[in-house]
């Protein structure tokens, strides 16, 4: 039984909590979702724990289902079938981690490549995984600078290249094109190579957008990661991976002398976000999904013009949900939470209703007439 | 006491706005020296609390590195960090990691780390900053 302070305590945090749910336009993460037909579970010692598709004698798991949410972002991925695995992640950086780890596996002296728009997760996995990188330059857009990159190979062609490409930059959304990448690795005959699509936002939905942007199994990648409580909604975070099965089996036969064949990154996994991520799917499924990006969409384009109606210098990429804007105030970004790096940006995401923006417009007009 | 690396641009006021900042923030400049390199600026400072005045220094918009990285300044061009890498490689270091730290005017900060800084500071000495 809680004391009555300790009880007030959780009860600000409550109250704080559903303030700052309506002020939130900075972060890309749905907040639409509503899972209470699940909440039954969290009674139970939930654990997915090792290889979703090995066997285990831990019975409080949901392994099944998670499998389900795989073969559901396989199918979306275009992953050829009967030949990818994956597992439920904590999130997107456990879903790159584990792509380098793959990689890493394959091509243990090899470079690993990546934008300076790249996610800071990306570089601290390098950096556990014991990997060199060179960072190569960025286009305004956020895409990486195809001719730095093809140059920056040139000069290690001698090396086993790792290329980590962003669908979706953080701060702009720049999107990476694996196939223009693969046609750089073509050319310079590197054959030792592997390519992982940091997909974490934009993954769940970029199959939709028209022109659809080059990243998927078909078109160069060997392994995907998505997070799932971006754009689908989850209350924990979570995420996807998704690799070719081959390479998967490679690496679990080389790990065997520790007594197991279980590759993922943390042995003991949530059980309890897998269900979330199979309620979301049977939910919304493909078409739920693309009618959730077209309503976002349509609200990216709104929220833009009346940006620029008030005269302020803000972008986005053909399609993305991501508004780039010049650095905005400090009490805007605190009020907003709005993540700034050389730029601002605001994030039209499920549950970002016409009134968020209108309610940020009137503080930005305030400011101004300030 | 470490140190730490600034590389912004060149203003009036820099180093009076730097100092506030780390002051309003307890944290106390036991050093400082800068340098100018058209229009940017690379200030090193010795402080008491480091790995807090990176955070606030990096949250308020300034690059901010460890000394204990290698920091050079280069042409902006296509395949510049990777030159580096090659050269290095040739002579046997090994690179850990080649970042980009700012780019301005045709020239590119970068930080890097190796299995032997000092020899590689000795290679690199004419583009070290």
């Amino acid at each position: 039984m809680l004391s009555e302070r300790d009880q007030q305590k959780l009860d600000e945090l409550y109250n704080a909590m559903e303030h700052d749910n309506q002020h939130f336009l900075g972060y890309p993460i749905a907040r639409d979702f509503s899972y209470e037909p699940l909440y039954r579970f969290l009674k139970f010692p939930l654990n997915n724990v090792g290889d979703p598709y090995q066997p285990s004698t831990y019975k409080l798991g949901t392994r099944p289902f998670e499998r389900e949410v795989v073969d559901f972002f396989a199918g979306l991925f275009k992953a050829p079938p009967q030949q990818y695995w994956g597992y439920i992640t904590n999130g997107g950086s456990e879903g790159n981690l584990y792509g380098l780890y793959l990689a890493r596996e394959l091509h243990p002296h090899a470079i690993v490549y990546f934008s300076e728009d790249t996610h800071y997760s990306v570089a601290k996995n390098v950096h556990f995984l014991g990997l060199r990188h060179i960072m190569i330059r960025s286009q305004p857009s956020g895409e990486i600078d195809y001719e730095d990159l093809k140059e920056s190979l040139r000069l290690h062609r001698d090396v086993p290249a790792i290329i980590v490409a962003n669908i979706g930059t953080t701060m702009k959304e720049g999107k990476d094109n694996t196939l223009r990448i693969r046609a750089i690795l073509d050319e310079l005959v590197i054959t030792q190579r592997y390519i992982h699509c940091d997909s974490a936002f934009c993954g769940p939905y970029a199959q939709f957008m028209n022109p659809k942007p080059a990243f998927d199994f078909s078109e160069g990648a060997d392994s995907i990661a998505i997070s799932g409580h971006k754009f689908i909604g989850s209350p924990i975070p979570c995420g996807v991976v998704i690799a070719y099965k081959r390479n998967v089996d490679r690496i679990s036969h080389t790990i065997g002398y520790i007594g197991t064949q279980d590759t993922t990154i943390t042995g003991s996994r949530n059980a309890f976000t897998p269900l979330v991520l199979w309620y979301a799917m049977k939910n919304l499924g493909e078409t739920g999904l693309r009618d959730s990006f077209f309503r976002c969409e349509a609200l990216a384009e709104y929220a833009l013009k009346a940006l620029q109606a008030q005269h302020i210098a803000a972008w986005r990429n053909p399609q993305a949900l991501t508004i780039v804007l010049p650095v905005v105030s400090e009490a805007i970004r605190a009020d907003w939470q709005l993540a700034t790096h050389g730029v601002s940006h605001i994030i039209i995401t499920p549950g970002v209703t016409q009134q968020h923006i209108d309610a940020l417009m009137a503080d930005l007009s305030k400011e101004v007439s300030a | 006491m470490k140190s730490l690396k600034i590389i912004t641009k060149d203003r009036s006021g820099l180093v009076a706005e730097i100092s506030a900042l780390l002051a309003n923030h307890n944290i106390n400049i036991l050093e400082l020296e800068g340098q100018s390199f058209d229009q940017q600026a690379v200030i090193e400072l010795v402080v008491d609390h480091q790995a807090d005045a990176i955070n606030l220094l990096n949250s308020h918009g300034f690059k901010t590195i460890s000394t204990d990285l290698i920091t050079l300044r280069i042409k902006d061009q296509p395949g510049a960090l990777a030159k580096v890498t090659r050269e290095l490689n040739d002579t046997h270091i090994s690179i850990r990691g080649i970042s980009t730290l700012q780019r301005q005017d045709g020239y590119c900060f970068v930080a890097l780390s190796t299995d032997n800084d000092e020899v590689a500071r000795t290679l690199l000495q004419e583009t070290l900053i």
